[in-house]
Parts: structure tokens; C-alpha cells; sequence
């Protein structure tokens, strides 16, 4: 039996940040890691380029007819293009997260991370906070950009050709698909070896769910709104469910093991 | 202080590392050396705080591993092979990251971050992101990051792996300066002749055993007792292996033909001997020894004793032990015939 040194010896201070500055001390190193990141950066770019090009070439014929109330052709047009340009740079979450968990497993830049004293739950909370925030900014910043070429382009009056309560809805879909793109690449990226693998694993995943969600959009008319309300719920429904799933099996332990 | 006893740990059936017991106090190096897979990194992974033990006890700075892993992880410092660095990101930000994850206040990682940088000779590359830096200052980089809290205990696993000579020699002295520094360290390495120089202790780890531990020279001791013998002549040796082997004490001894490198083909060269013997007593054998070859007129050129190396002492353990003499001394052999030519 070892002896227990602590009543012979001074026992050394242990000290280590709060959980909560600890999520928010990963996620800031890795949003801003994002963020300077020149791939997503290029990414995030040719979205907006595309974006601002697709705008101005679909969006014009449907602007010039539309009645003045009501859900006009030129409204859900607009409303389809919201959607558009708002999951588009949500689909960087996925990177970042791939990245994050993947990518610095196989960088071995997750060992120095896992030898701290920061807790699982800081760690996991921290890396899918910092996929999630800078996924986040560019989906704000392409839907002001969208709603500033509309306002150029064709008028600050067509912005009320929107419907109110769909592009709520899709507003609110927007951190609902960031959530969901960096809890599956977590998930995955726990049982890949590679960057690459976990990225191609999300994004074929989020392909599917996405191609379902456009389907619905377009049943909207047919439908009613209440479906798209059920299924931006349901999303939300799905993140809780998969970020409980990836906090209770992402630990340290299990990284180790698998290394 | 690092103690653990009896530290085992199995992924499945498989049993990576099995009744491991060690004792590493202040101030001191524990060596552990082995082959790749032999369960020098499990080990490090359980004593700091990585992976639980499945059966077994450890305390780290007075932490138990299992009950505590946080705090052992507070206390501990690990370096690996691969530095594994936030690369986009320049040195002073990211030590102030892992000082910060350590609980540390600003001013102290302030002042922390300033000294590591002196220390490593980093200052000068303070406004630099990491991304362009050589595998030694990475390495460097990742010895400031294990060190930033001060920890009492440090795991340098391969520290040295993949640097330039003088990054690896600048290592090693920071590895002794650290011990002086009241710290127990663990360090697992490959290159024998490191652990040699920096170790007070040696354990050597097989198929997670382990097979062998002490201090170098009792390892040495330990492992035969006996000393290496080469006499090399001017020119062939008039006696014949029987006459010498009369000598007691006397083993395995045997001629040793020279290879003659470095010269023209066509060119005859003069083929120098070599005889080689075992003795657990060369002071009083080797005198016998030359005698009887001096008696019939050899011409010596030189005697050389030689002690067993660790890396002897490794081949045995490793179950290789018989090759190792044989393979240095052809080595020994080959230089000097270059030397001489």
C-alpha cells in the first residue's frame, strides 16, 4: 500500500478556473481561431459573393410584379432566400466543430487541452460554444448584408413583402441548424480518427436534414405554416437530445482510450 | 512525490500496463525506457490524471489519481513527442490561455509568460505566430506551456524527439535544472545514452512489466557483472584461442578479423586482429592475459576495457541481451580500422 504522503509533506495548492470561464475560455480561443481561420474565412466569403450574385440575378424578375398585400410570389421568393443565406454560413459549424474535436485529436493539439484541470464538461461545452458563436456571426452578417441589398437594390419598402411569422421562423431555425451541425460533428468526431472523415460524415447528414427542411418550405403553402413551426421545433428537440448524448459519452477518458 | 503501486490498466483483454510500482521523489529523474507499446505512455496517462487505473493506487503531489484526477492534473506538467500547439496563435497568447485554464491571476501569468519567454529564448519571437516555427522551438513552446503553472510534477514523454542536436542538448539541461528545482519528473525516452545522462533512476518496461529497475550503474552491476576485453595487435596473433583460454577466468573469448575500409581493391592491406573476452575480474585476468601474449612475441597495439552500457543492459531486458556485445564490438572494430587506415 502506498503510504498517503499528505500528512508528511506540504500539500501542493491545486487551483483551476471555473467551469464557466473555462467554457468560455476554450470557446473564445477557438471562435477567434475560426475566425482568423483562412479556409473558413474563404468560405464564408464566396457565400456572401454568392449570395449577393444570386440575389440580384433570381431575386429581380420575381421583385418587379407583386400585389401589395399578402404572401406574394416576391415575398416567399425572399423569404426562400433568407433561409438560403442564413443556413448557408451556419454550415461552417460543422467545420469548426469537425475541427475542434477531429482535428486537434489528430494535430495532438487535444492533449495539452486534456492534461488541464478543466473539466469534461468544460471542455466539450467550450469547443461546440466556439464552433457554434463564429457559425453564428456569419449567418447574421450574410442576412444584413441580404436585407442591405434589398434595401439598395430595390427598396427599403420591399423588406415588408417579407412574411412576418415564416421568417421568424426561419430566423429562429438559423442557431437550431448551427446547434445541430456542431453537436453531430462532436458526436461523430468521436468516433473517427480524422478531420476529414468527421466533416464528410456531418455534412452528408446535414445535406439530408437540409433537403427535408427546402421540401417542407415549399409544402408551406399547401401545409400551413404550423408544419415549418413543428419542424424548427423539432430541430431543437433534436439538438437537446444530441448535445445530452455527446456531453455524457465526450470524456476524457474515452478520448485517451481511443488514442 | 510520485508513488503508485501495483498500477494496472486494461482496454478490453488487453492489459497495456500491469502491476507497475514506482517511487519518484523530490528533486529526482525516473527514466522509464522501453520499446513502442511497451506501456511507458499508459503509465504517464494514469499518474497524470488521464486515464484511471484499473486496478492499482497512485498519489501525485500527494493526489490520488483516482479520486482526485483534477487536482493531480492542477499539479502535473506533461510534454509529449508532438508538441501540439494552437499553431495560428503567437506564444505569449497562448501560454496566457493555459495560464488562465490553471486559475492563475494576470498579473501572475504577466510575469510567468515574460520569464518563460526569457528562459526558452523566445522573447525575440514574442510577436510571431507559431505556425512558422522550426519543430524545436515548437518543442520549446510546449516545455513553457507544461511549466507555466509551475507544476511540482512533470511527464516528458520523447521530449527530445525529432530536435536538432544543441534544441536536444538545450532540453536536457533544462531537464536537469528542473529537477534542482525540488521537481519529480518521469521521462520516457528511446535514446539510452539521456537516460543515462539525465536519470537517478532507470526502470525499463516490457509488454507493460516492469523488468528491470535502478540507478544506471546498478543496473550495469546487476545485469553480469562482466567486462568487455579487446586487445588489438600490429599483426596477426601467434597463439591459439586454446592457449589462451587456459587462463581462468577467462570467456567466450575470440579473435576479432578486421575489415580493411576505405582502400583501393586492388591494394593489399595488412589484416590487424582483434582478440575479445569476457572477465568478472579484468584486474586479475588481464595481466595472465598479456603475459602469455607477450611471451610469444605479440605486438599489442591497445587493451580496452569496457563496462556494459545500459543499452547492454536494455538488450538483455528486451530478451535480445546476447547480440549487444557482439554488435558494439564490430562497431568499435570498424571505427578504429577506419582510424587507423
Amino acid at each position: 500500500m502506498i503510504k498517503d504522503a499528505r500528512h508528511t509533506m506540504t500539500r501542493v495548492t491545486s487551483k483551476k478556473a471555473s467551469t464557466l470561464s473555462a467554457i468560455w475560455l476554450i470557446a473564445r480561443r477557438q471562435m477567434l481561431e475560426a475566425i482568423r481561420d483562412r479556409s473558413t474565412l474563404t468560405t464564408a466569403g464566396f457565400l456572401l459573393v454568392l449570395q449577393t450574385v444570386l440575389i440580384l440575378v433570381v431575386l429581380a424578375p420575381a421583385m418587379r410584379d407583386h400585389p401589395a398585400k399578402g404572401m406574394s410570389n416576391a415575398g416567399f421568393t425572399m423569404a426562400f432566400y433568407l433561409l438560403v443565406v442564413g443556413l448557408m454560413p451556419s454550415a461552417t459549424a460543422i467545420g469548426i466543430a469537425s475541427g475542434a474535436f477531429a482535428g486537434d485529436k489528430e494535430r495532438g493539439s487535444l492533449m495539452p487541452l486534456l492534461v488541464t484541470p478543466a473539466s469534461n464538461t468544460a471542455i466539450f461545452a467550450g469547443k461546440v460554444l466556439g464552433a457554434i458563436l463564429p457559425a453564428l456571426l456569419y449567418s447574421v452578417i450574410g442576412m444584413l448584408v441580404y436585407f442591405l441589398e434589398i434595401t439598395l437594390r430595390f427598396g427599403l419598402d420591399k423588406l415588408g413583402l417579407l412574411p412576418a411569422a415564416l421568417s421568424v421562423l426561419i430566423i429562429l431555425l438559423i442557431p437550431a441548424i448551427a446547434f445541430f451541425g456542431a453537436a453531430l460533428a462532436s458526436v461523430i468526431s468521436s468516433r473517427v480518427r480524422t478531420f476529414q472523415s468527421a466533416q464528410n460524415f456531418s455534412s452528408f447528414l446535414q445535406i439530408v436534414l437540409w433537403f427535408g427542411l427546402g421540401t417542407l418550405f415549399f409544402l408551406v403553402g399547401n401545409l400551413g405554416l404550423w408544419a415549418f413551426a413543428v419542424a424548427v421545433a423539432g430541430i431543437y428537440a433534436l439538438d437537446v437530445v444530441l448535445i445530452i448524448v455527446s456531453a455524457m459519452t465526450w470524456k476524457r477518458e474515452e478520448v485517451m482510450a481511443k488514442q | 512525490m510520485i508513488n503508485a503501486h501495483r498500477l494496472t490498466r486494461r482496454f478490453g483483454t488487453f492489459t497495456a500496463v500491469s502491476h507497475v510500482s514506482l517511487h519518484v521523489p523530490d528533486s529526482s529523474v525516473l527514466a522509464l525506457l522501453g520499446p513502442n507499446g511497451a506501456g511507458k505512455t499508459t503509465t504517464v496517462r494514469m499518474l497524470s490524471g488521464l486515464l484511471a487505473p484499473s486496478e492499482g493506487e497512485a498519489t501525485v503531489a500527494s493526489y490520488d489519481v483516482r479520486r482526485e484526477p483534477d487536482a493531480v492534473r492542477a499539479c502535473v506538467g506533461l510534454v509529449t513527442d508532438a508538441p501540439g500547439l494552437f499553431e495560428q496563435m503567437k506564444v505569449p497568447a497562448y501560454l496566457d490561455f493555459f495560464g488562465s485554464l490553471y486559475g492563475m491571476s494576470p498579473a501572475a501569468r504577466s510575469r510567468r509568460i515574460d520569464e518563460l519567454l526569457e528562459f526558452f529564448d523566445l522573447t525575440a519571437h514574442r510577436n510571431e505566430k507559431m505556425a512558422g516555427f522550426s519543430k524545436g522551438m515548437k518543442q520549446k513552446v510546449a516545455l513553457a506551456r507544461a511549466l507555466i503553472h509551475e507544476p511540482q510534477v512533470l511527464f516528458l514523454d520523447e521530449p527530445t524527439s525529432g530536435l536538432d542536436p544543441l534544441a536536444a542538448r538545450a532540453v536536457r539541461e533544462l531537464i536537469v535544472g528542473l529537477k534542482h528545482g525540488s521537481r519529480s519528473i518521469i521521462l520516457c525516452t528511446h535514446d539510452l545514452d539521456e537516460a543515462e545522462r539525465l536519470a537517478d533512476e532507470v526502470a525499463i518496461i516490457r509488454q507493460g512489466h516492469i523488468v528491470a529497475r535502478g540507478t544506471p550503474t546498478a543496473l550495469r552491476r546487476q545485469a553480469t557483472g562482466e567486462t568487455l576485453v579487446q586487445v588489438e595487435f600490429a599483426a596477426p596473433c601467434p597463439l591459439t584461442l586454446e592457449a589462451l583460454q587456459t587462463v581462468e577466468g577467462v570467456n567466450t573469448a575470440h579473435f576479432v578479423e578486421k575489415k580493411a575500409t576505405g582502400t583501393l581493391p586492388s591494394v593489399p592491406q595488412p589484416q590487424a586482429l582483434m582478440l575479445e573476452y569476457l572477465t568478472a575480474q579484468p584486474k586479475v585476468v588481464n595481466p595472465q592475459v598479456l603475459a602469455q601474449l607477450m611471451t610469444v612475441g605479440t605486438q599489442i597495439v591497445s587493451v580496452t576495457c569496457e563496462t556494459r552500457t545500459l543499452e547492454d543492459v536494455y538488450a538483455e531486458a528486451m530478451g535480445t541481451g546476447s547480440a549487444g556485445y557482439m554488435d558494439h564490438g564490430t562497431l568499435l572494430d570498424e571505427a578504429r580500422v577506419t582510424t587507423l587506415i
